[in-house]
């Protein structure tokens, strides 16, 4: 073999290198993964109903729900991770009402949404 | 000795990013991994693509699934799994090749600095995952060879191959020796090399033409958009450099080797300018191509004078710079999805199988392979049924306005929309009457979001709308 001169092992070093930058770097993003998710909810409802829905969480650790109806906070009720929403409607007709659940997380401090409308007939 | 470092170099820094990840890096691989299964379970080249909401007809090349499906069939592994190291290890022995090919026509230095920059161009480095153009750069230096020795049979035999792989790449390598003959006047020798690849050609498309006629017009959206983005306006001034500069180096007689590496870069750097008029020839690979003729007149512009060979150290740090940069901010190291974007994925799949979502490509393109489901987007290889529609899915996640989502939601009857972390429009969806139904965070990055579409009495109303 031919003696290396600067530039091979410039060439040599410099892949070592990228090798060495290739293994440590990692650009994916890191954390849990945390999710929510409703189901059972209604999208019409007679006035005077009661708006029952399921809250699903997973990969939360410290949290806080909190249900609005429109721009109303609403006292909520909770068994296990299912979430009764009770209210009284003023008139029936009032057409579109959207039920939010703000979910807290106490570690972070953010807040995440999930919603629903209904349509009270 | 120093080829062999090079080569594991450029191996390692290929092969690295696919073992870390679970799942192929490209989107564009979910489409090929999902042909490649249809073709494993039937044992047949497929004429209809089920996967997009309504079905279209299949008429990609199937070289590159076949080849999926057998490596598949032979070793056992999934097809998932085969994809991801396929083209990496591929991409990884136009190292060696290259070094074959220069060594044929230089001398040794040349041909190990050739080696050396294809094994670190960022460009080639980030393309060497997702399309089988790969495939087709790989037996493009083979294909030199024969058309600088004037083996015009050979020639077109490879052009024939690569054609059966991806029609891009073999149009394109079409036009360079096209060009390359031109410029000698060897009419003749034209006729030698295209007869076979024009039968291939023929006969693989001639069956095909009912599949064509579906589309009206599937090429509009390209044509559309007209003006170059902005990346496309930064870059130009390097590449323009990245062309003049060794072109003003070399130095000495132009022989056969030479002229056939300018008429790539010419033909390269033409096909990249032409994105200020139109997209459509795909300037995020055509860049890629650009580069890897570039090394080979790198290596003849640095490989003469001592100066020279400081003006190509010069030239390494710059692309060594490029390489961590584009590893930091590419998707070299990324799935094509966040992980809150898979999980939004795994919940789809728990839906009822009348669900289709509309979803940006990326997420479509994985729901479809990873769940079996139908989406109501695809990729833009293939025949588009409804042009008008597939661009207004595409612009549903960029549109500013909801009444702009409302229009498209409400004309195609959309019942589900799947937002990824990216889209930006997931807002403007908000003041319409929807469901957020379900969603996935990760900290610090955007919620992957499912949305229901509430039609009532045949209308999307605003939620915000009272009697």
């Amino acid at each position: 073999m031919d003696r290396l001169e600067l530039w091979e092992l410039t060439i040599v070093l410099s892949c070592l290198i990228l090798i060495l930058i290739a293994l440590t770097l990692n650009t994916l993003p890191k954390g849990p993964v945390t999710e929510a998710w409703l189901s059972d909810y209604p999208t019409s409802l007679g006035a005077g109903q009661n708006v029952s829905f399921k809250l699903h969480l997973n990969g939360w650790s410290e949290y806080e729900v909190i249900t609005f109806l429109d721009d109303e906070k609403q006292a909520t009720v909770r068994s296990n991770n299912h979430y009764t929403l009770s209210f009284t409607l003023p008139n029936p007709g009032t057409g579109m009402h959207r039920i939010t659940t703000k979910i807290n997380d106490l570690n972070s401090g953010d807040s995440h949404y999930l919603f629903f409308t209904v349509d009270v007939l | 000795m120093i080829l062999m470092l090079i080569f594991i170099a450029g191996s390692f820094i290929r092969l690295y990013p696919a073992a870390v990840s679970d799942k192929p890096l490209r989107y564009d691989t979910y489409y090929h991994v999902r042909v490649a299964e249809l073709i494993k379970e039937t044992g047949s080249i497929p004429d209809f693509d089920p996967w997009p909401a309504g079905g279209r007809p299949h008429t990609y090349p199937p070289l590159y699934h076949i080849s999926l499906a057998v490596t598949s069939l032979l070793s056992g592994i999934p097809i998932l799994e085969v994809s991801r190291f396929f083209l990496p290890i591929l991409a990884s022995l136009t190292i060696p090749v290259a070094f074959w090919l220069v060594r044929k026509f230089r001398d040794e230095k040349t041909a190990l600095i050739a080696a050396f920059l294809l094994a670190i161009s960022p460009y080639l480095i980030s393309s060497s995952y997702e399309s089988p153009q790969v495939i087709g750069l790989l037996l493009a230096l083979p294909l030199a060879y024969f058309m600088i020795n004037s083996k015009h049979l050979y020639s077109g035999m490879l052009i024939s191959v690569i054609f059966l792989f991806n029609t891009f790449i073999a149009l394109f390598l079409s036009a360079v020796i096209f060009i390359f003959l031109l410029s000698e006047k060897r009419f003749k020798a034209m006729a030698k090399t295209f007869w076979l690849p024009a039968v291939v050609l023929a006969l693989f498309f001639l069956p095909r033409l009912d599949a064509f006629s579906c589309s009206n017009f599937w090429i509009g959206p390209f044509f559309i958009s007209k003006s170059a983005d902005i990346w496309v306006k930064f870059v130009t001034p390097s590449f323009l450099a990245m062309v003049l500069i060794p072109i003003a180096l070399i130095k000495g007689k132009t022989d056969r080797y030479r002229r056939f590496w300018y008429a790539w870069v010419g033909l390269s750097i033409i096909l990249f300018l032409s994105h200020y008029l139109t997209p459509i020839f795909h300037p995020w690979r055509q860049d890629s191509i650009l580069m890897f003729g570039l090394v080979f007149f790198f290596a003849e512009a640095v490989s003469g004078k001592d100066k020279k060979r400081l003006l190509f150290l010069a030239v390494f740090a710059l692309a060594s710079l490029f390489v961590l940069n584009s590893m930091y901010h590419s998707w070299l190291f990324d799935r094509p999805l966040t992980s809150n974007e898979y999980s939004l994925i795994n919940y789809i799949s728990t839906m009822p199988q009348n669900v289709v979502p509309l979803a940006n490509h990326d997420v479509c393109s994985n729901l479809m392979t990873l769940t079996n489901r139908s989406c109501l987007l695809d990729t833009n290889f293939e025949c588009i049924p409804d042009a008008k529609k597939w661009y207004d899915y595409e612009n549903f996640f960029w549109v500013r306005s909801p009444e702009q989502m409302r229009t498209i939601l409400s004309t195609y009857s959309v019942n589900t929309v799947a937002f990824a972390g990216g889209d930006w429009a997931q807002s403007v969806i908000v003041p319409l009457d929807v469901n957020k139904e379900y969603s996935a965070w990760l900290p610090n990055t955007p919620d992957a979001s499912l949305y229901e579409i509430n039609i009532r009495h045949g209308n999307l109303s605003y939620y915000s709308e009272r009697p």
